[in-house]
Order: structure tokens, then C-alpha cells, then sequence
């Protein structure tokens, strides 16, 4: 539910957010853990953390989609395939 | 002959009666009957229903209004295998898709189809997906001989002489055949023709393969329609998030089959955000279409759940739970010896013993489980405590936010927003998810399900990513893209 908070104020341009190679992250105040009893901001970096090797097999694993569509995959999506492996 | 067969049919649309006298003379059932939708015939067909054996009437006092139906054990989740999408060209269809050409799929079909309903009735179910009077909102009419699904169609579709009032004279209606035979997975398929808007499925009395107007029409044709057309039919829940103050925000989410859509759609926030609610507009499936004022405006087709039973319970959905209570199917649970239900999850402990899904006697101690894993409820949104009251607005209403997901045990991080809509593109084609129950198959694996649509897209996936693409262009503004796990 929070993360969907989060989400409503973004969509309001209401909260800001941190920039990361995935994309726009909740920044540490802005996902308001309050109540939460075993949800500390540690856990929280933890969760949102960027492994950079597991990112690089899971591109490997989407390929395998790519490739099947290959005769009609639109370039766009090789391409922001591309600037993700660029910001990894 | 024929004339009389026919019987009294609501509608004076030539088209309509043209096409179920041709069905008719195909599938040679005794008895035709046109259904109207009204209370006392469900009344009458429910008890029919009871009587034949295909419901078992629930402890009315835990359960008003409350049946249960057993499907075949050959026969409980949708068969991809059996699915297929039969456009001109494989090409079309896509590596993602099983394809047969269409004649072919025609004859082979109406081979299968031939004599079937000797002995049995046919129903005629005209049925309106979307709100009346909605121009997003599309009329199929689906033929079967199946009383199961007369009933399930009731409550998931706006069902009887509401859709003929929408259709009027056209001819585009959605025409959809649907032969049970004998339930034998050796002959079961269900076969889609997105260009002449109809299906045909037999061999099935099974949810999604049979119930037409929800995965076969509002997804596979409807994706197909929405490309032609310039809007998009998709796997996703539509919910409004109302905050303190009355503002109402409207997201759309995709995640695959069973990965919680319904429990998402339906959710009670924690006592820490008081005066937030959660909204319902739908749990399954939303057809949105750019607005005149450049915001994408979605509407939910059904009117019922087709939600997953076991696991429901106050703690991961408390509004179903309640809604679940009354005036609802319950198929492949177990059944106690009250004639109450029971699943895996359920609120309180298991009965001391009762009727698994097979019909056999279970014991807490037995292996197997009580109720199928993939066993559903079909209930009316109306019973829904949270359902948005813009469920039946025409117009629908306007997106702000799309969200992607999945069931993911590692690399994916809790929530993330893309940088722009071709971006959120790319993240929606390259979503995936640890495996589930929803379709024959195994558990576990990462699959890959591009914006929840790989089961149900109806034509070549490739385009439909080049469509969500272009779809920028007619949308001034589109909905902000974020990716949860």
C-alpha cells in the first residue's frame, strides 16, 4: 500500500525520487515506513538493491524472448536494452 | 422444422438469428433457448442445474445464494496447448502462438461440432461486455450446452437482453460456439478467428476455455480488434486509490495468472494511512482507449471475479472473503459434510473431514490437497464491498499510472519508474515471474510474460509491442510506467 502511495504522488508530481540504472527509486523518507514494525530503512535498501550480476543474467534470460520475435521485435526495444546495459 | 427448434428468440437482429439457425442446423440439439437475463431465470435455471446434478445447492444459511460445481479432474485450468489463434497467416500469429489455418481449424471443428447437442439443449447467451451504452463496450453472443456455464456467464457478463438492446441491428457482435462433447482432453480446443471475431471451443467445461466472453474475446480478439482500431485490451486490474482528501487516482497493473491480482484489486490499506481507500474497478481485465482530452480512459468489460480460492482469507483479502459469501460459485474446493467449503488457507482450522475436489473423503492428515490449487469463486462484482461506483460509467475512467510485475525471489528490487513510456515498454515486454498454477505446467521457474499477455495476446507478439509503441503517438498524456515485485 505504500508503494501504491508512493506511486499516486509521483503520478501528482507531489514526491521526488532517486535517479538509479533501473529508473526513478522511492528515496529513504519517502516511503513512509512508520508502523512498520520488522520494515526498517536498512531492509528497505535491501530490498530495492541493484545486483549488477544478477542484472546481467536476467538480460541473458530476456533475450531468449527477444530472439523468438526477433523477425518483428520493434528496435526500440534493443535499444533500451542497450542504455539499461549502459547504466548498469 | 428448424423454426420450431429456435424457439422464442428475444431479438429480431437478422444477423443473430441467421447464425444460430446455422448453428443449430450443425450441432442438432433438441431444444434451443434463448436466455433474457431476468432474476427468475436463474432462479429456474439454477434449480435445473441442482436437479441435474451439476451444482450442489450450499448451506444456505453460511452461504445464501452459494453453489458448487466439480469440474472433470481432466479438466481444471486452461490448456494452452489446446489454444490456438487462427489468423490468415502463422505469421501473423506469431511464434508465441499455436496457429492452424483457418479452414482447417473451421472443418475440423464443425466436424467435432456436428450432432453434439442431440439430447441436450442449446442456450443462447447474449452478453455485453462493459457498460451499457459505453462506446467501448463490445456484444458477444455465445452458444453452449453447458448450464454451467449459463450460470458463470450471468454473473461475469452483463448477460441477456441488456447486450441485444446495445447491439440493435449491427452484425459486429463477437460469435462464439462452445460444444462440452464429452470432456476428453484428446478433443479439446479452443480456437480463436480474430478475423471474423469468433471463437469455438469444445471439449472443455472449464473457466477460460469456455467462459468466452473473458480470456477468448476481451483478450485474445480484443488485443487483436484493439490493434485494428487504435485502443488496448489488456491482462490488468483497474483500481482507484482514494486519498484523505477525495482525490481519486486511477492505476492499471499487470501481473501474470494467480500472482494476487484479485487480493491487489481489493485491497484494505493499514491502519498507519488512515482515510486511504482502495477502489475496485476490476480484477482481471481492462480495455482502455485514448480519451478526447489525450488521457487514456479504461474500462473493465466483466461484471464478476474469477478469482483463485485457495488463500483467500481476512488477512490477504478481507473484502472477498465477505464477498465470497453469498450468491457465488465455488468450483474444484472441498466440501464439508455441512455442505460448506473449504480450502487451503481459509480462515480458521480444517474440518475434521470432508470431500476433497475429486469427491473423495480427506482428512487433515491426508497428502493430497483438499481443494485444487487452481479451484475458483465466481461472484458478482456487485457483492464486492470496495467496487468503485465508476464501474458502470460509459466514458471509463482516466490512467495515470500503469504498473508491471511479478513474483520474483531475487534481481528484481521492490518498486522502480521508468524513465518515459517507451522505456515502460520495454520494462512491460521484459517482465517475468516464478511460475504458478493457473495453467497446466509446472512451479518455480522464471517465465517470461510480457505485460501478463503471453497466454492471451492474439496476434504476433513483436507487433503488439510495435503497437504499444506507437500507441504513445494518440495518447497526449500518457500514463506514468513503474515495475513492482
Amino acid at each position: 500500500m505504500r508503494v501504491l502511495k508512493w506511486i499516486v504522488d509521483r503520478c501528482h508530481s507531489r514526491t521526488d525520487a532517486q535517479e538509479t540504472a533501473l529508473g526513478w527509486v522511492p528515496g529513504p523518507d519517502s516511503l513512509q515506513l512508520n508502523g512498520l514494525s520488522n520494515f526498517t530503512p536498512e531492509r528497505l535498501e535491501q530490498v530495492q538493491a541493484i545486483n549488477e550480476e544478477e542484472w546481467r543474467r536476467e538480460i541473458l534470460m530476456q533475450d531468449e524472448l527477444f530472439m523468438k520475435l526477433h523477425a518483428r521485435l520493434p528496435k526500440e526495444l534493443i535499444f533500451q536494452r542497450e542504455l539499461l546495459l549502459a547504466r548498469l | 422444422m428448424t423454426k420450431e427448434l429456435i424457439g422464442k428468440a428475444n431479438t429480431s437482429n437478422k444477423a443473430v438469428l441467421t447464425w444460430v439457425e446455422e448453428m443449430v442446423k450443425l450441432c442438432k440439439p433438441d431444444r434451443v433457448y434463448w436466455c433474457d437475463g431476468s432474476k427468475a431465470e436463474r432462479k429456474a435455471l439454477t434449480a435445473e442445474a441442482v436437479e441435474k446434478g451439476i451444482l450442489i445447492k450450499l448451506n444456505q444459511k453460511k452461504l445464501p445464494g452459494c453453489y458448487y460445481h466439480r469440474s472433470n479432474p481432466n479438466d481444471v485450468a486452461r490448456v494452452e496447448q489446446a489454444t490456438f489463434i487462427c489468423t490468415e497467416s502463422q505469421e501473423e500469429a506469431g511464434p508465441t502462438n499455436n496457429w492452424m489455418a483457418p479452414k482447417e481449424m473451421y472443418q475440423k471443428l464443425r466436424g467435432y461440432a456436428a450432432g453434439s447437442m442431440r439430447g441436450r439443449t442449446m442456450y443462447v447467451i447474449p452478453y455485453l461486455m462493459g457498460p451499457p451504452g459505453s462506446p467501448l463496450a463490445k456484444v458477444g453472443v455465445e452458444l453452449t450446452d453447458s448450464l454451467y456455464v449459463v450460470l458463470s456467464m450471468g454473473i461475469m457478463t452483463r448477460m441477456g437482453a441488456v447486450a441485444f438492446e446495445h447491439l440493435g441491428n449491427e452484425d459486429g457482435y463477437n460469435r462464439g460456439l462452445h460444444c462440452m462433447l464429452d470432456v476428453n482432453p484428446e478433443r479439446r480446443y479452443i480456437a480463436h478467428f480474430p478475423r471474423d471475431n469468433a471463437i469455438i471451443s469444445v471439449g472443455s467445461n472449464y473457466g477460460g476455455n469456455v467462459l468466452l466472453g473473458k480470456k477468448c474475446l476481451a483478450l485474445r480478439i480484443g488485443s487483436y480488434m484493439g490493434r485494428q482500431e487504435g485502443w488496448f485490451a489488456e491482462h490488468m486490474l483497474i483500481l482507484g486509490v482514494e486519498s484523505p482528501t477525495g482525490e481519486k487516482t486511477y492505476v492499471a497493473a499487470a501481473f501474470p495468472s494467480a500472482c494476487g491480482k484479485t487480493n491487489f484489486a481489493m485491497m484494505r490499506p493499514p491502519t498507519q494511512l488512515k482515510g486511504w481507500t482502495i477502489w475496485t474497478i476490476g480484477d482481471d481485465i481492462a480495455w482502455m482507449r485514448p480519451g478526447p482530452d489525450g488521457r487514456l480512459f479504461a474500462i473493465n468489460p466483466e461484471a464478476g471475479y474469477f478469482g483463485v480460492v485457495p488463500g483467500t482469507n481476512s488477512k490477504s483479502n478481507p473484502a472477498a472473503v465477505e464477498m465470497i459469501s453469498r450468491d457465488t460459485i465455488y468450483t474444484n474446493v472441498a466440501l464439508t459434510p455441512d455442505l460448506d467449503v473449504w480450502w487451503e488457507g481459509k480462515d480458521g482450522p480444517p474440518p475434521k473431514e470432508c470431500l476433497d475436489w475429486k469427491g473423495n473423503k480427506w482428512t487433515p492428515d491426508s497428502e493430497e490437497k483438499a481443494a485444487h490449487p487452481n479451484s475458483r469463486f465466481t461472484a458478482p462484482m456487485t457483492n464486492n464491498p470496495l467496487l468503485a461506483p465508476e464501474v458502470n460509467d460509459a466514458d471509463g475512467v482516466p490512467i495515470r499510472a500503469i504498473i508491471f510485475g511479478g513474483r520474483r525471489s531475487d534481481t528484481m528490487p521492490l518498486i522502480y519508474q521508468a524513465f518515459n513510456w517507451v522505456h515502460g515498454v520495454y520494462i512491460g515486454a521484459t517482465m517475468g515471474s516464478e511460475m504458478t498454477a493457473a495453467a497446466v505446467g509446472g512451479t518455480g521457474q522464471v517465465r517470461r510474460d510480457p505485460m501478463a499477455m503471453l497466454p492471451f495476446c492474439g496476434y504476433h507478439m513483436g507487433d503488439y509491442f510495435r503497437h504499444w509503441i506507437n500507441m504513445h503517438k494518440t495518447i497526449k498524456h500518457p500514463p506514468r510506467i513503474f515495475h513492482v515485485n
